[in-house]
């Protein structure tokens, strides 16, 4: 997705992702919520990290 | 019984991609194993403008056709793989996966890439996306109207800033050294903007904020006198980390940690090659990892016809 098109404004305008500024944004959904927001590129322990917090080992 | 391939390619950046195309179209058996997503530092460019051949198109896009392109081949591609070992010194070279996973080939073509060079200063970690930027064709479009600074003096640096002054109110460029190391032409280009101010014989030493960064702490290294600077972005260029950690105890490396290689991209061990920003050299274009990855998988191919 193109992070200026309409389609990214919900990723763009998240309350989570105020003051992001750094791509890519990234987001993570459980159930229709966003449960966490990351900036920038993050390496494969911090996504493992995030996963294993939210969406269990 | 594992499958042996001819060619196993570590990495899938614009060198590796275009090992893996070279050698499936040469009807080598190929695979591809990369640690990330595919494209490497391509897919961090917006846009790409000089790739000889391809009017202006964005760092993705040629990515993608490279992934294609090899695919289309019969080239076996893995990604987000996490590799625990490597064997590189016998005949048939193995590498090993954290799931036990085991894959052999006669030949390997190591691709790796690099990475932007942190500062290792305090706050680094924390405003990392939220003030702090090693891309500014990715982020500068954040800082509009906004002060910065850029940290570093090579050509890199210089011809960034004079990209983000496009963007910004003003720009500070931080660099250690009394004079710049860039080419002539690049930094008359900067100290002809209006835009940019210079803090030279200086260094960076901390970065300070609450949820975004507010302020730097910058040493002056002649007198050690240091001073404060509110900002509200930094961008960092101050070279490239070869990602050769891993391979420290297998291949030779310079003293900048790229791999060592010949004009054929051959490595000291027999039957392995390096291609693209992991290896010594002074240029690193997409261009030039392209043509690092076509003589690597050329130079693979041969080894294998001499080993017949």
């Amino acid at each position: 997705m193109g992070f200026d098109t309409p389609e990214a404004a919900p990723i763009r305008n998240a309350q989570m992702c105020r003051g992001f500024m750094g791509l890519p944004f990234t987001v993570y959904y459980k159930n229709g919520q966003m449960v966490k927001a990351t900036t920038s590129i993050q390496n494969r322990e911090e996504i493992e990290s995030i996963l294993d917090e939210f969406f269990g080992k | 019984m594992y499958e042996i391939f001819d060619v196993m390619i570590l990495g899938a950046g614009a060198a590796g991609l275009t090992a893996g195309i070279y050698s499936a179209r040469a009807k080598l058996s190929t695979l591809i194993l990369n640690e990330g997503a595919v494209g490497g530092q391509m897919v961090l460019t917006n846009e790409i403008a000089n790739y000889p051949g391809v009017e202006l198109t964005k760092g993705y896009v040629i990515a993608n056709t490279m992934k294609k392109q090899a695919k289309d081949f019969g080239c076996k591609i893995k990604t987000n793989v996490k590799i625990k070992n490597y064997l590189l010194e016998s005949e048939i070279k193995e590498v090993i996966l954290e799931d036990d996973r085991i894959f052999k080939a006669k030949t390997v073509i190591l691709a790796p890439g690099g990475k932007p060079r942190l500062l290792n200063i305090k706050g680094e970690e924390k405003f990392k996306g939220t003030g702090i930027s090693y891309c500014a064709t990715c982020d500068g479009e954040f800082f509009t109207d906004k002060e910065i600074i850029v940290v570093g003096g090579g050509n890199s640096a210089l011809e960034e800033a004079v990209s983000l002054t496009t963007y910004v109110k003003k720009l500070t460029i931080v660099h250690q050294f009394d004079h710049f190391q860039a080419f002539e032409y690049v930094v008359a280009e900067v100290k002809k903007n209006p835009k940019i101010d210079f803090i030279m014989e200086s260094e960076l030493r901390g970065f300070y904020g609450n949820s975004t960064l507010e302020k730097v702490s910058i040493e002056h290294l002649p007198t050690g006198k240091m001073s404060e600077m509110n900002i509200e972005g930094v961008f960092i260029f101050v070279g490239y980390t070869p990602n050769t950690v891993t391979f420290a105890s297998l291949v030779k490396l310079n003293e900048r940690n790229e791999i060592i290689t010949d004009p054929e991209m051959k490595t000291n061990i027999p039957g392995v090659f390096a291609a693209g920003d992991c290896i010594a050299k002074r240029y690193r274009q997409v261009t030039t990892a392209v043509a690092d990855g076509t003589i690597a998988a050329l130079s693979a191919a041969e080894y294998l016809r001499i080993q017949k």
